[in-house]
């Protein structure tokens, strides 16, 4: 860099460009495993394999239902590249300042450019996974644009300065396959390719990611509530159900290893917080 | 060392099945010797030369050699050993099949005994009723499982012919093979030294799996076999359908190779063919560029170089849409000299003389727009038993409607306005006077050097409702998007004003949520009343249920009503809301006058160009 210096200090996480100190943040420490789905993880391994130096890493989304484990599939595949996750949590106020790089103000009133969760993995070279990025307005997404085509940089406003991407830098966005979606512009979507879909395991996989999870739960719990929660959804008394209330229902549910009141049924009326009269008519439905 | 030195005149070629490379590499040592006096030895099965000659010189239709056993040998252009037999045919070498049809057994010994019988009784009922014929079903078993287990992996880097080149020194061992594989290696080692010794040229076109096994026992003096018996084969003609049941090769690139034999194969140009070839839905080029580079890495996913028929489809699928996918899959899978042929036999079961499967078996499930059903998807749907209206649908309007509706509401933005504070947007300012909202952090940072104070201010938005009641306007508006040619829509509508097209409840959700009445004539909808929601993001699809096709003005203002600040109703039939709507606060009655014709009628008619599968919003 002719204005400054890209590689970050390790000690201080700070960088400067154009003569502008950006303090970055700290890779995000999350430990992902992936079960099941074989396939989804390779799509999305491929398009983040890197064939040339000059060849592109592709930007894919990733959609699915809440809880089927998006997030968890982009730091597994993350961990494979040895690249360090940064997630960032997208949200519909998010102003591509925030995106990018905000201003605060330090302790001796100072200005201090602090780098996004995005832009410190630009800069570190590491995976950002920016989640539920459907929430984000069009405005922000704008800011996106540049870094998700061949120009592969970000300018910041805020502190003026534009910021080129790491050669092995790797984004991914996930997306909840919900009426939200339409929320991305055009230009943008046809910048993150390929498009990922992301199927809910099935009963096998799932009780393997939930043992994998809690490990010092017995397999026969687990059975039971996965066997619960699909009948309930079978029957039509529960909507729809995520790996993660899975998980939830049986750690609630092995807490009370003594209480014979407490069953998976019950476990899972106080989990997912289900009325009583709605399973009522769940079972009324399925006897008709 | 002596046997090792005759091998000076063995030159191997080796081939993986069904892959174009291989059989172009065959076709170039074969023309290069081409005024040389040398043997060609293929190792297919020693006695099925008439059934593998006749199927060849039926090229390019495609067929498969099956014996009882469900073993086969593809009849396919881009097979090696079958373009050596093609050479054969065409230039009259020399040509041995050294492999033997030896069925399943156990050793050597149960050989000899089980063709005993298969020749007494035939191979089926020996098969069928192996106990009592003293063979062990466990032996059988266990000879075929084995032979599967031992093959040599042949995965990665299939398309690269020098990369396949096997080593000379790659170790070897008989102990860990079948019987039934032991025996053919050992046969075909025989042949080769009997070739060998008429001191001529011998160029052996054989499978990777076995190059290893011959040398080893090239070494070694092999035991007699008897290969008198072959199991009975017949050839079978494959179907354009079903070649993707005998080979690992793309049908479309066996095509081009039979094309263009004499030129080397140009697997890359052939993938770009492909992904350009089809007749509709073709992505930009900027997705047609991204989606070729995510086949590629698919195909090192797979350590391949080249991505095979999934993983084109595959990428075809994620980069742009399924409707591309499926036309990119047509494609491939079309293999026109066999267009027309019916397959001759049940290709699902067949395996090659290895115990592999011959064809690839990945599934991946595409969903397509039926708009204009094929013969194809009908007899699909039939057979699955499901209705073609099935489903949910999403219809995508022409670019012409889409614009219309843009147009129309940038109209009522900016003339019929509801505003209401925003409750997610601000407006950022710098302080005069009041503090509004509260001060704007990040905009006085940012303005620190200037030593200005930013506030912030809440945001007004538009909260109207817009009813256009288009009942009484006469069709062929502006908003139609029929050309000079184009036939006037007839509707199937009631005479009965009120209800006057609206045959059917939609909504609109590309740009503003609308949701009303229409009636369609095949891609062409007349609006009957619609209802736009400005500034407002909700989804209109529940809306639908509260509109009512009895009553069609009455609910649509009521729906309004409901979640507007402000409902403009633009109708010439007032009296229909004349004392049924209870509190006429926040509504505003006008005339369709009250608007330019022009404007007015910009979302009268519009066309539909395609339909979609999934719930995304977007149309």
């Amino acid at each position: 860099m002719q204005n400054g210096s890209l590689e970050p200090d390790n000690r201080s996480r700070t960088v400067t460009i154009d003569d502008v100190t950006i303090h970055l943040r700290q890779p995000d420490t999350v430990d992902a495993f992936w079960i099941g789905q074989k396939e989804v993880f390779r799509l999305l391994s491929a398009s983040w394999i890197k064939t040339h130096e000059n060849d592109r890493i592709m930007s894919p989304i990733l959609i699915g239902p809440p809880g089927s484990g998006k997030t968890t599939l982009a730091c597994a595949v993350a961990r494979t590249f040895s690249q360090p996750v940064y997630l960032m949590n997208c949200t519909s106020d998010m102003r591509p300042e925030d995106l990018l790089i905000t201003p605060l103000l330090s302790r001796d009133n100072q200005v201090l450019y602090r780098a996004s969760s995005l832009v410190s993995a630009m800069i570190t070279g590491g995976a950002c996974v920016l989640d539920e990025a459907n929430r984000m307005s069009e405005k922000s997404w704008a800011s996106l644009a540049s870094l998700l085509d061949d120009r592969r940089y970000v300018e910041s406003i805020t502190s003026g300065t534009k910021i080129p991407a790491h050669p092995e830098f790797r984004i991914v966005a996930t997306m909840n396959d919900d009426s939200s979606t339409f929320n991305i512009p055009e230009y943008i979507e046809s910048r993150l390719k390929p498009v990922i879909p992301i199927e809910f395991p099935s009963a096998q996989e799932l009780k393997e990611i939930v043992s994998h999870h809690m490990p010092f739960v017995t397999p026969e719990l687990i059975s039971a509530v996965i066997q619960y929660l699909r009948e309930q959804k079978a029957t039509g008394s529960l909507e729809n159900y995520s790996i993660r209330d899975a998980i939830q229902i049986a750690r609630f549910a092995q807490k009370f290893p003594d209480d014979p009141s407490m069953t998976v049924e019950s476990a899972t009326k106080k989990v997912l917080k289900i009325r009583e009269s709605r399973l009522e008519i769940g079972r009324a439905v399925s006897f008709v | 060392m002596d046997e090792i030195k005759s091998w000076q005149n063995l030159q191997i070629i080796p081939y993986r099945q069904g892959i174009a490379e291989y059989a172009a590499q065959v076709r170039k040592e074969i023309l290069k010797r081409k005024d040389t006096d040398f043997i060609l030895a293929v190792d297919l099965p020693h006695g099925l030369e008439n059934e593998v000659m006749a199927a060849t010189k039926a090229l390019p239709c495609a067929s498969v050699v099956v014996d009882q056993l469900f073993r086969g040998i593809p009849v396919i252009p881009t097979s090696a050993p079958i373009e050596a037999v093609r050479s054969f045919q065409e230039s009259g070498v020399d040509l041995k099949f050294i492999d033997t049809s030896l069925p399943v057994t156990g050793n050597l010994d149960d050989y000899r005994y089980f063709i005993d019988q298969c020749r007494h009784a035939g191979i089926a009922t020996v098969i069928k009723n192996a106990e009592y014929y003293g063979i062990s079903p466990n032996d059988l078993l266990k000879s075929w499982v084995d032979t599967i287990q031992t093959n040599d992996n042949q995965d990665g880097f299939r398309h690269l012919p020098e990369v396949t080149a096997v080593d000379p020194e790659a170790p070897f061992s008989d102990t860990r093979i079948s019987p039934y594989l032991k025996t053919r290696l050992q046969y075909m080692a025989l042949r080769i030294n009997e070739l060998l010794k008429s001191g001529t040229d011998v160029v052996l076109v054989c499978s990777v799996s076995h190059v290893s096994g011959i040398r080893y026992f090239l070494n070694k003096p092999p035991e007699p076999v008897d290969d008198s018996y072959v199991v009975p084969a017949r050839v079978c003609a494959v179907g354009e359908e079903d070649l993707l049941q005998i080979s690992h090769e793309i049908p479309y690139f066996m095509y081009l190779y039979e094309l263009y034999r004499d030129i080397p194969v140009e697997r890359e140009k052939w993938i770009t063919t492909a992904y350009c070839g089809t007749s509709t839905a073709l992505p930009s080029p900027d997705i047609l560029r991204g989606l070729k580079r995510f086949a590629y890495n698919l195909a090192l996913t797979d350590k391949e170089i080249y991505p095979d028929i999934y993983n084109l489809v595959a990428a075809a699928k994620y980069c742009a849409t399924d409707d591309y996918a499926y036309e990119v899959y047509r494609l491939l899978k079309s293999y026109p000299p066999s267009k027309n042929t019916n397959s001759e036999c049940f290709l699902y079961n067949i395996l090659d003389y290895n115990f592999q499967p011959l064809g690839s078996s990945r599934y991946l499930s595409l969903r397509v727009s039926v708009f204009n059903e094929s013969a194809e998807i009908r007899k699909i749907r039939k057979k699955l038993g499901i209705a073609s209206s099935s489903g949910y649908y999403r219809f995508t309007r022409s670019p012409p409607s889409l614009k219309a509706e843009r147009e129309f509401m940038r109209y009522m933005n900016t003339r019929f306005l509801a505003l209401k504070p925003s409750e997610e947007n601000y407006n950022v300012h710098e302080f005069v006077a009041g503090f509004c909202e509260g001060l704007d952090i990040r905009e006085t940072i940012r303005n620190k050097p200037f030593n200005r104070i930013y506030v912030r201010e809440q945001a007004m938005e538009n909260r109207a409702c817009y009813v256009m009641d288009y009942r009484n306007t006469p069709l062929g508006g502006h908003g139609s998007t029929s050309g000079d040619n184009k036939k006037t829509p007839s509707f199937q509508t009631p005479l009965e004003t009120s209800t006057r097209f609206c045959s059917s409840t939609i909504f609109l959700d590309k740009y503003t949520p609308w949701v009303g009445f229409a009636a369609t004539d095949k891609n062409h909808y007349a609006c009957g009343i619609m209802v736009a929601f400005s500034g407002q993001n909700q989804d209109p699809i529940p809306l639908m249920d509260e509109l009512s096709r009895s009553r069609p003005l009455q609910s649509a203002v009521q729906v309004g009503m409901r979640y507007a600040k402000q409902v403009f109703v633009f109708t010439d039939s007032p009296g229909e809301l004349e004392g049924r709507i209870r509190n006429k606060n926040g509504i505003r009655i006008l005339p369709t006058s009250a608007l330019p014709p022009l404007v007015f009628t910009k979302m009268h008619e519009f066309d539909i160009v395609s339909h979609r599968y999934d719930n995304r919003r977007g149309d």
